[in-house]
């Protein structure tokens, strides 16, 4: 079971935006995709569902393409989209009633999506929030009741678009975190953002430009190749700069590393 | 200049008011303010205002949220009370320039002061124990036998949770957008009346804006959350009458008719 993009093209407006995009990812893995703005990642994002038709090429979700029409629902069932703006994307004014949108939607009864509900809350950690107003709840908290919309529609992938970029330092650790828990329990992930951070543990890292694959591999491949990163415009994360600067002066690593904790290992044992 | 407003704040208490079914609560409601408007008395509006003051008690909403609902409405308020004090015809009991202040036009001012505050209490109420969520399903399902002669019931209420969910997203946005503006040397709040209002086009254009990038972004989240309108949706939500909901009504009801009767 997977999601499988193969030589995706799509224009907008007559101006080409993806051309020949090609990758695949199952369920449970961890996919980033970065890229500097109008890379088309959004657009990318909005294709893995059908809300955009391909114009070329094929995205095809577990077994179904999502030309299919007769076979949209399905589809937007199984891959659940979570934007940028955690206010535009909440349709209901209670936690646990904008959690049941999804599964009301889809028409299931009283009693499961009451299930489903406790079930979503419960994941992204805000079961004793589920009866306040959204409005009362931080811009982390936000982002976790629309992860929690999707996850309630019991989705195989969930593709978030820049899930974190208009949240404070403590909601985006909250997101992430949710996030990894999410992918370690069998949800195949894509994670579009232009913080490279935060792609320190995906299995694999794509990056876009200009609506090519600029280059894809693993979170160390790319987040150390300071080289590609200031070409297409993205700031190499922290630790991996100072990683490099390291071995600039003579420190040799095996594996490079990455997060703080990696660091930490590697200079003091 | 910051706004604040009380209308659509759902206060999520635990009292049986708050359990109680909101179409009872809709229609109870829609009771009380068909009664206000029949009553021509005095005597009438004791027994509604001490049926409001079991509600807001059993409630537990502190009163300091019903008067908060009745703030913004004191300047209207007290004009219908001044027109009604100075234009009803009849004994004059005080003259001041060329007002006539008569004693008619003393009793139906005080009317129309008694009037307001119960019409606004009980609304204020309605909205302070349902969720927004729960009026609009309560208000779908009491006009959803009018869809068959093609009354779109659910869009409406659709729309209506949307417009209540959005109210705190939009004052918040509204503040900010003010205060962006005061920093950029913006006066909004002095001059003429044609200036001020004048004054609101830089506030009320980026919220414009603003407010249409919403709506296509919600548009979208709905739509990947499998939204297709009414058709085949079901409620997480049951609302299924007890005993204790009927009890009310009857009061309700009993206590509309003594009102009026008396």
């Amino acid at each position: 079971m997977s999601i499988e993009v193969k030589n995706l093209s799509f224009d907008y407006e007559g101006i080409s935006v993806l051309r020949d995009v090609n990758f695949q990812i199952d369920r449970g893995e961890f996919i980033g995709i970065a890229g500097p703005n109008g890379s088309g990642k959004s657009t990318l994002a909005r294709c893995l569902n059908g809300i955009f038709s391909p114009v070329k090429g094929e995205v095809v979700v577990d077994g179904i393409s999502v030309k299919d029409t007769s076979k949209q629902w399905i589809i937007r069932q199984t891959v659940g989209l979570v934007f940028q703006n955690p206010d535009n994307q909440l349709v209901a004014s209670i936690v646990e009633e904008d959690v049941a949108f999804g599964p009301e939607n889809l028409g299931i009864p009283p009693a499961i999506i009451r299930e489903r509900v406790q079930y979503a809350l419960e994941r992204v950690g805000l079961i004793n929030e589920r009866k306040r107003p959204v409005s009362s709840l931080s811009g982390g908290q936000k982002q976790r009741v629309a992860i929690a919309g999707i996850l309630a529609m019991r989705p195989e992938y969930i593709v978030l678009d820049e899930p974190t970029s208009m949240l404070d330092p403590v909601g985006r650790k909250e997101v992430l975190s949710t996030v990894l828990q999410l992918k370690e329990e069998g949800v195949g992930i894509i994670y579009i953002t232009h913080h490279l951070e935060e792609l320190v543990y995906a299995d694999k890292i794509i990056l876009l430009y200009k609506g090519e694959v600029f280059k894809e591999g693993s979170a160390r491949e790319i987040l150390t190749d300071e080289e590609t990163l200031t070409r297409i415009g993205l700031e190499i994360p922290e630790i991996p700069a100072l990683s490099l600067r390291l071995k600039g002066l003579g420190i040799d690593f095996n594996e490079t590393p990455l997060t703080i904790e990696e660091m930490v290992n590697v200079l003091f044992n | 200049m910051a706004i604040e407003i009380s209308f659509g704040q759902y206060l999520p208490l635990d009292s049986f008011i708050h359990r109680l079914d909101p179409r009872i609560k809709l229609i109870i409601t829609l009771i009380n303010i068909i009664t206000i408007f029949i009553i021509k008395d005095f005597i009438g509006y004791i027994s509604l205002a001490c049926f409001l003051l079991f509600l807001i008690v059993s409630s537990k909403v502190p009163p300091l949220y019903i008067f908060r609902g009745l703030k913004p409405l004191i300047f209207f308020i007290l004009l219908t009370f001044f027109l009604h004090l100075f234009t009803t015809q009849g004994t004059v009991i005080f003259q001041w320039w060329i007002l006539k202040g008569t004693a008619e036009g003393l009793r139906n001012g005080l009317l129309m002061v008694v009037r307001f505050m119960l019409l606004i209490s009980f609304s204020t109420l309605l909205t302070l124990t349902c969720s927004p969520l729960e009026l609009t399903d309560a208000m779908e399902s009491l006009m959803s036998p009018l869809k068959r002669i093609g009354f779109p019931a659910h869009e409406m209420a659709m729309m209506m949770s949307i417009a209540l969910r959005f109210i705190p997203v939009l004052v918040e946005e509204t503040n900010r957008i003010i205060k962006a503006q005061v920093a950029r040397g913006a006066d909004i709040e002095s001059g003429s009346i044609i200036n001020r209002a004048k004054n609101l086009i830089p506030i009320l254009v980026p919220l414009f804006v603003n407010t249409f990038k919403r709506a296509d972004d919600l548009a979208l989240a709905m739509e990947v959350r499998c939204y297709r309108g009414g058709e085949g949706r079901t409620r997480m939500k049951e609302y299924v009458l007890s005993s204790l909901d009927f009890l009310i009504l009857s009061i309700s009801i009993v206590i509309a008719i003594i009102s009026i009767l008396i």
